[in-house]
């Protein structure tokens, strides 16, 4: 078997002592900071990316997967018990979670949501190494009208299926559009949006805006709201007992099944794959009235869908370069600070970095489950400090990770100017999220719109002549048609309110 | 780009169409594009087949200008209404303690640094006193001394000489 082959090599590559520990340290670190309250895997990793700088690429990948994986289980640790979610994808795991930690199940939440991670995360890997190399097979067919497309496609379906307004989320894509573009053009070596400021013509520092936005608007957003010490629940037994263990299981495969599919559509991805997933085991449930008051399988389903999803929102990124949602946008933004350009390409031209990601993919999840679940108590400590002392610490690194970047204070200065702008934004209803994935895509696609107008020698028509670009073209407008017909607005809030 | 902040809403908003999201996002939005566009004006559409460095900003600047101006009509009848309680102190004492780092850092090193955001910093949270912050500061660089630059060996200046 070819696939057994490739996996098993990538394990080869990944698989050694050094790599290990620093899959592990990123395990460890990343779900240190990702515990934290009111801290989400996007500002986590921001704040994180400068401690993998200094390793070769192989290892730093490693380290990012165990940082991205431990970044997203902090996250259910502080829903399942203390109720804060730390994204939008940890609300669902709050509802049952927190009230199976209130029963004094609080262990047994927490290893139901770890060994389902696990399990979730062993099967997308899997998906990701079967259907990577047909993926490539199609993206090597493609051109730079597809390109754009692709791309535009990408963006409309991530605003569709993502929360809020979906006028306000287009205008957020296009404002991430145009600083995208700040800086020197490539082709025309022109200065653009640069106000004469040196500092900028190599562009906006893509950490210092996902920290600001993210990171530095979260905390002062925290710091608004009078926070009382969080009440943390206490962890007892860490298994879940027959019964529990039973109720899981099925809810785990379920799970599983969904978010794997719905992990690889552009925009929240993670997110739709839980809430579904969540929504799903209530339909199906033959206790409806349990779900809500402490459902094994409401925390079950959730995580394992939320995992699956995660990772098989690596598929497109990895094969067609196409980020479908911030955390995607980080990861894409922290290989090309290593050198890594994912693509098409990149599993043609470097196979070793190709599947050793994915073996470490693996591996980062099993760390979790290493970690984790005997470290338990140390996250419980460190929920237990205040976060007067916490926010300190958090506006510290961030600091430190946007200088490092580019051993530049000027980028300390674009974060604070973007951590006002994230603080201000959603009190006007925009969401930043839409808004980071338009900077990263904004450098690609503008070239393949260039080039595609090169080759047709300056006519638009070239984007409906080549069949996968109109197809994409025209399912956008379908989508966009959709969501502003009022019937299906109303089916699509109320998906949301679930 | 300054046009990308929020409008300061004002105390007598909150009622009627003046309190909506879409009428400030709309305004913010239109300000953007047409800053956006004025910047842009010269800097050449190209010629078919070989776009210049405007053309991307100018078609993103009109849609967005085209979206604002959508956002505006829609206002009317909208129901999300705008949050208009902004926490001043955290926001400035915040962003004052960032720009304090970024300041001192290349002049005073990392150490100095780090204690002197705390300080301005510190006060956003209640139950913060100096004595507190002053303990944070000090753990606070010395966690960051061992991490960043003796464990990781990340260029950062740690001292003024």
């Amino acid at each position: 078997m070819e696939l057994f082959d490739q996996l098993a090599y990538g394990f080869e590559l990944a698989i050694t002592p050094q790599n290990l520990l620093f899959c592990f340290l990123g395990a460890l670190i990343g779900t240190l900071v990702g515990v934290l309250p009111g801290l989400g895997p996007v500002a986590t990793i921001a704040m994180l990316l400068p401690i993998t700088f200094t390793l070769p690429p192989v290892a730093a990948l490693i380290m990012l997967a165990g940082l991205y994986y431990g970044a997203q289980y902090g996250g259910s640790t502080t829903a399942i018990l203390v109720n804060i979610p730390g994204e939008s994808s940890s609300v669902v795991t709050c509802l049952d979670g927190h009230a199976m930690a209130r029963k004094g199940r609080a262990g047994a939440a927490l290893a139901i949501a770890a060994l389902g991670s696990f399990f979730a995360g062993t099967v997308a890997t899997f998906i990701i190494a079967i259907f990577s190399a047909p993926m490539v097979w199609i993206a090597s067919t493609f051109q730079s009208p597809d390109y754009f497309g692709l791309m535009i496609f990408g963006l409309i379906a991530a605003v569709v299926l993502a929360q809020g307004s979906v006028v306000r989320s287009i205008v957020m894509v296009l404002v991430g559009l145009v600083l995208g573009l700040v800086g020197t053009d490539i082709t025309t070596g022109q200065s653009r949006f640069t106000f004469g400021i040196p500092q900028l013509s190599e562009g906006i520092s893509f950490v210092a805006l996902a920290m600001g936005l993210f990171g530095v608007g979260e905390v002062i957003s925290n710091l608004a709201r009078t926070f009382g010490k969080p009440e943390v629940q206490p962890v007892t037994s860490l298994w879940p007992n027959r019964e529990e263990a039973r109720r899981a299981t099925p809810a785990v495969l379920r799970g599983t099944a969904i978010g794997s599919l719905l992990g690889v559509l552009p925009g929240g991805g993670a997110l739709i794959a839980s809430f579904g997933a969540y929504v799903i085991e209530k339909k199906w449930s033959k206790r409806p009235q349990e779900f809500g008051n402490g459902a094994v399988e409401g925390v079950a389903a959730p995580e394992a869908a939320n995992n699956a999803g995660a990772q098989t929102s690596f598929i497109p990124l990895l094969t067609l370069g196409l980020p479908s949602n911030a955390v995607m946008a980080l990861m894409l933004a922290a290989m090309t600070i290593h050198g890594i350009v994912p693509g098409p390409k990149l599993m043609v031209e470097r196979p070793d970095l190709f599947w050793a990601m994915i073996a470490s993919m693996w591996i980062g999840n099993l760390m979790l489950v290493i970690i984790n679940l005997p470290l338990i108590r140390l996250w419980v400590m460190l929920l237990n400090v205040p976060y007067r002392y916490l926010y300190l610490a958090i506006l510290i690194f961030c600091c430190i990770g946007a200088y490092s970047v580019n051993n530049s204070t000027f980028d300390v200065m674009v974060m604070a100017l973007f951590g006002v702008v994230g603080y201000l934004l959603p009190k006007i209803g925009c969401e930043p999220a839409p808004l980071i994935l338009g900077v990263i895509l904004a450098p690609h696609i503008e070239e393949n719109f260039r080039r595609s107008l090169v080759v047709s020698r300056g006519s638009w028509w070239i984007f409906l002549e080549r069949p996968v670009c109109a197809g994409f073209l025209l399912v956008s407008l379908l989508f966009m048609l959709a969501v502003l017909l009022p019937s299906i607005r109303k089916g699509r809030e109320e998906a949301f309110r679930e | 780009m300054s046009s990308e902040e929020a409008p300061r809403p004002s105390a007598e908003i909150g009622r009627g169409w003046r309190g909506k999201t879409d009428l400030w996002a709309g305004v913010a939005t239109i300000l953007f594009a047409a800053s956006a566009l004025y910047i842009s004006a010269d800097y050449g559409l190209g010629r078919a087949g070989r776009i210049g460095a405007g053309y991307v900003p100018l078609v993103a600047g009109l849609l967005l200008l085209g979206l604002g101006t959508l956002l505006l009509a829609r206002a009317g009848r909208s129901r999300e209404a705008v949050d208009t309680d902004i926490a001043w102190q955290p926001l400035l004492l915040v962003v004052g303690g960032i720009v304090t780092f970024a300041l001192l850092l290349d002049r005073a090193g990392l150490i100095v640094a780090i204690i002197a955001t705390v300080i301005v910093a510190g006060p956003a949270a209640y139950g913060n006193t100096i004595l507190s912050l002053l303990m944070s500061g000090a753990i606070l660089s010395a966690f960051s001394w061992s991490l960043f630059v003796y464990f990781l060996k990340i260029s950062i200046p740690v001292w003024w000489f």
